[in-house]
């Protein structure tokens, strides 16, 4: 898969400008007041810092496209901006990374907050790294004794309360 | 001054006592770890740890909290320095040159340096605080909302610094982080903003798990996993971890300019740490030689805010102990804890309560050694963090992550927002979009805004009112200088130098 | 060598301050079925530790008022398990009263401490519980009196004098406080709409900040707690106007209340302990007398003293009724404020 810095900077750029329209309707759909009492209420940052979202993502698209120009028309070998900026590794990571903290989230309730890390822990060394099933089931339960040692008993943080009662 | 040495000798004697001592000993420990730990700051190592002082005597307990304090400003920069992940927001701009520092295999030295300028920083800060507590409180005061509103601007100039290459994509960060600080319940009317009734959005959402997220997060993701990052053994051999001479000779004026920078604006209540080593990065990088090259790995990155951060932490302790006013968040708690202790902090806390106040005192000197001693005998230890196979450390680290964001407020919500912003980050790090403005803004668009609102009902709606106060108008103009100076400077020197060709 | 040395003493440390800790925190049991001991001549008693949710962050008012309860159960034994504090801050206690309506378990050892907020956010439609349905009202313990005070650069020292001003230079004197529906703002509209005067607010997010800046000359006036003005009201930095509370204040003889002074403003903050709605009243008969037990001695006492507040227990009866009287006032002030703003 490929998607060059140039590309990713202009869908940036849409998104933002997306972003920044969303806000302002936003607020104007939750009716708050851009002055209030002659001072600015509680609607004037959002909607300005709304317009700076968009403002910057278009001057971003703009740069972007003069960027892109300007190294066409000096022919520069080494373009930063047509790099490549997806890895597959790098995305598997993504993928278990953020995959197993929402997997934290379901299960702090059923299992425990503890345990759940521990699990989360485990996958993600099976999965992005090389060591064996073994290793990383070790790992994860030496993780859940540390972070029971230190959050549980040293600094009394009460957790999320579950079935299991960690 | 003889009574200030007497006053002072009163306090050493009470840190005779070897259990005093060993507290001040675990406040620091406890500190460091804590800071350390990603999410967990100050405050919480502070609220958590407040039980235990129930059944201390006022003189302990104060003592205790304190190294809890100023420890965590420490342990803070060390997961900042070695994996990215600030421990809390007063580390976050110490990860920027600190952690280059490590990819470049010279973790050591910015590890070293870290503690150096965060103890020399909280030295000097001491001694201040000794002599100026008294003294100085009407300082504190003088700050009211339009000033701190002045001060915020002339920390939000500051971005000029962080945008590397692309101005717009700095600025669509900072713009993007004002935007997520302003979600949540308005202070002046009460209406809700961007909450749509959810309520774990009514008090907004909190910096330190967006840090977190496009910081710690976003890093593990990035790291390219079996890559390791290698140390260069020189730089932790306990000969190497002083600073050269060379080095001192960069950092001191850095260390010496955060130190008052962040002793001052830590006493004002308002401002805090993390506004200090903003503005003391920011300062560094202006007046440093090579402040173009802060950001890839410069010692001076690192020194400036954590001699600015420890030394605010000293400073907030001053509203605190003599107004009775708390300057942070951790202070506030500490507070809470003293009133537990049966002792109300006020003009008056430096004489009628002498033991306490002077043995605090004399524990901030002790306790900082035993910071500087934790920090380099410690550094072997922390380094051998980095010798963790990369996806191993990188599950570890997010492990702590996970729960760190959860201890912040008990809440699996705040959980789900680091992950949210984990996941952004990583995309807004290969767009290479810094992330840096993003915090920033998110750090003082609500004290912005706020301040201004009540600054401008205090003047009656008129602006001019709120700008036209000295202190107010003096910073306002500082920050313009700052923003348009270097500019202005440039085209005043082409001017200049187009005239010879002219005649 | 050093490593050996440095780990020993991480050990030792962190014995040493986990060995300190006073109340050693368990970890809440959650098993069900529950294990309730049938109706003894005793009657009931919990067997499993109580969380005691403290709807605000550490440091706080509500958070001190928590673990001094807590403290003085654990210090004179009233109850055989141990109540954990925990804080659930958010929303202005929202989160944390909706953490503890969500239970569903367990509703026996969960509790949760109420102040002001706990009224004014419903009947600001900011909160989706019902004061009537979904909760168990357990103890009343506690009144926080409210202060008007004002900065010493004003040159104004009596209410008299604040009035009189005040009548003449209408919108000129700012008054601080924290929030835009607590109970500051409350009493500065209260003063408002008896005295004929117009206070401008400013709100802040803290007291902390509110006392800086009627200390720095910034505003004018404040509406706080006595114990947050501390030395300064001696000091004659801080002028204390007047008082809404019963009677004067013990640290404050010469300050007059409202009442004395001809206007009818008595507002005052409750504390107190609700549980979550569906409790045997077994139950909250029991812990009612808990806290019955706490309010009874000298430590709590001090502590009342201390912080300027008036102890006024009321138990589970009482308190449903006091309750709902102040749910109506509430009501008013509500409207008052939406009037106003």
């Amino acid at each position: 898969m490929k998607l060059s810095l140039r590309q990713g900077n202009n869908i940036l750029g849409a998104i933002g400008v997306l972003l920044g329209t969303v806000i302002v309707v936003l607020g104007y759909v939750q009716k708050l007041p851009f002055v209030k009492n002659g001072m600015p209420g509680p609607g004037f940052f959002p909607i300005i810092c709304g317009i700076g979202i968009a403002i910057f993502s278009a001057l971003l698209i703009v740069e972007n496209k003069s960027k892109a120009k300007k190294a066409l028309e000096n022919q520069e070998k080494d373009n930063d901006l047509e790099e490549n900026i997806l890895d597959k590794a790098e995305l598997k990571n993504f993928v278990y990374s953020i995959g197993s903290g929402i997997l934290v989230i379901i299960l702090a309730p059923l299992i425990g907050m503890i345990t759940s890390i521990g699990i989360a822990v485990a996958i993600m060394i099976k999965v992005l790294g090389e060591d064996s099933l073994v290793k990383a089931i070790i790992i994860g339960a030496g993780t859940s004794l540390v972070l029971f040692l230190i959050f549980k008993v040293f600094l009394g943080v009460p957790l999320p309360n579950s079935y299991i009662g960690l | 001054m003889g009574n200030l040495f007497e006053n002072l000798a009163l306090g050493f004697s009470i840190l005779q006592d070897p259990i005093v001592l060993l507290y001040s000993l675990a406040g620091v420990l406890a500190g460091v770890i804590i800071g350390a730990l990603p999410g967990l700051g100050p405050s919480v190592g502070i609220a958590v740890l407040l039980p235990l002082t129930y059944g201390m005597d006022a003189s302990s307990g104060l003592i205790l909290l304190c190294g809890i304090y100023y420890g965590a400003m420490y342990g803070g920069s060390i997961t900042a320095i070695l994996i990215n992940t600030p421990g809390d927001s007063a580390a976050i701009m110490t990860s920027l040159d600190g952690y280059q520092l490590t990819q470049k295999g010279q973790a050591g030295k910015a590890l070293g340096m870290a503690a150096y300028a965060s103890v020399i920083g909280g030295t000097i800060s001491v001694v201040a605080f000794m002599i100026l507590a008294p003294v100085i409180s009407s300082y504190a005061l003088a700050f009211g909302s339009s000033e701190y509103f002045a001060l915020m601007i002339l920390g939000l100039t500051s971005i000029a610094g962080m945008t590397g290459d692309s101005p717009s994509k700095g600025f669509l960060a900072v713009f993007t982080g004002l935007f997520i600080s302003l979600i949540g319940l308005d202070l002046v009317t009460g209406a809700q903003r961007y909450v749509f009734g959810n309520v774990n959005l009514y008090s907004g959402i909190d910096f330190i798990p967006v840090a977190m997220g496009l910081f710690g997060i976003a890093e593990i993701i990035s790291v390219n996993s079996g890559e390791d990052i290698t140390i260069d053994k020189e730089s932790i051999r306990i000969k190497n971890l002083f600073p050269n001479k060379q080095e001192w000779k960069d950092c001191s004026p850095h260390i010496g300019r955060g130190t008052v920078l962040g002793f001052f604006t830590g006493m004002l209540p308002g401002a805090g740490a993390t506004i200090a080593s903003f503005l003391s990065y920011s300062m560094a990088k202006k007046t440093s030689k090579r402040g173009d090259k802060f950001g890839t790995g410069l010692l001076e990155g690192v020194a400036a805010p954590e001699s600015a951060n420890n030394a605010a932490s000293m400073g907030a302790m001053v509203p605190m102990l003599t107004l009775g006013v708390p300057g942070s968040g951790a202070t506030a708690i500490m507070m809470g804890a003293l009133m537990m202790l049966g002792i109300t902090p006020g003009p008056s806390f430096f004489i009628k309560e002498a033991e306490v106040a002077w043995s605090l005192v004399a524990s901030m000197y002790i306790g900082n050694i035993f910071l500087l001693l934790l920090g380099i005998l410690g550094l072997p230890l922390f380094v051998r963090i980095l010798k963790i196979k990369a996806p191993t450390l990188n599950a570890v680290v997010f492990a702590f992550i996970l729960i760190g964001s959860y201890a912040l407020e008990n809440s699996l919500f705040t959980v789900g927002v680091t992950i949210f912003f984990g996941a952004v980050g990583y995309f807004l790090k290969k767009l290479k979009v810094p992330a840096a403005p993003t915090v920033l803004g998110i750090v003082l668009g609500y004290l912005t805004e706020s301040n201004l609102r009540q600054a401008l009902i205090i003047a009656d709606g008129s602006f001019f009112g709120v700008i036209a106060k000295p202190i107010t108008a003096v910073i306002l103009i500082f920050a313009v200088l700052l923003s348009f100076g270097t500019p202005i400077t440039e085209i005043i020197k082409r001017r200049i130098a187009k005239k010879p060709i002219v005649q | 060598m050093i490593k050996k040395i440095l780990t020993l003493s991480l050990i030792m440390m962190l014995l040493l301050v986990g060995c300190n800790s006073q109340d050693t925190p368990e970890t809440p049991n959650t098993e069900t079925p529950n294990t309730e001991t049938p109706d003894t001549e005793t009657g009931w008693v919990p067997t499993e530790d109580v969380e005691f949710i403290i709807p605000f962050s550490a440091g706080g008012g509500s958070d001190v008022f928590a673990r001094k309860i807590v403290e003085v159960i654990q210090r004179n034994k009233l109850a055989p398990v141990n109540f954990i504090p925990t804080n659930k801050p958010g929303g202005s206690g929202v989160v944390g009263y909706t953490y503890l309506n969500g239970r569903g378990t367990d509703n026996e050892y969960v509790m949760a401490t109420t102040s002001s907020s706990f009224y004014s956010q419903p009947l600001s439609g900011l909160s989706p519980l019902s004061l009537n349905d979904d909760f168990t009202y357990v103890s009343h313990l506690v009144k926080d009196p409210s202060l008007f005070a004002a900065g010493k650069h004003i040159g104004l020292n009596t209410l008299e004098e604040v009035i009189d001003y005040a009548k003449a230079n209408p919108r000129v004197l700012k008054y601080g406080g924290t929030g835009n529906v607590s109970d500051d703002a409350i009493l500065m509209y209260m003063i408002n709409e008896l005295t004929g005067i117009e206070l401008v607010y400013v709100p802040y997010d803290s007291g902390a900040e509110v006392l800086a800046a009627v200390l720095g000359g910034h505003i004018d006036v404040c509406g706080i707690s006595p114990s947050e003005g501390g030395e300064h009201l001696q000091t004659g930095n801080l002028v204390p106007l007047a008082v809404s509370a019963d009677e004067r204040l013990a640290i404050l003889p010469d300050v007059p209340t409202f009442i004395e002074s001809g206007y009818e403003i008595n507002h005052q903050q409750s504390r107190g302990v609700v549980m979550n709605a569906d409790v045997p009243e077994e139950v909250t008969k029991y812990y009612s007398d808990l806290f019955k037990k706490v309010s009874e001695t000298q430590e709590w006492k001090t502590f009342t003293e201390e912080n300027v507040m008036a102890e006024s227990y009321m138990d589970y009866e009482e308190y449903v009724q006091f309750s709902s009287e102040l749910a109506e006032q509430y009501q008013t002030f509500m409207e008052m404020i939406e009037r106003n703003q």
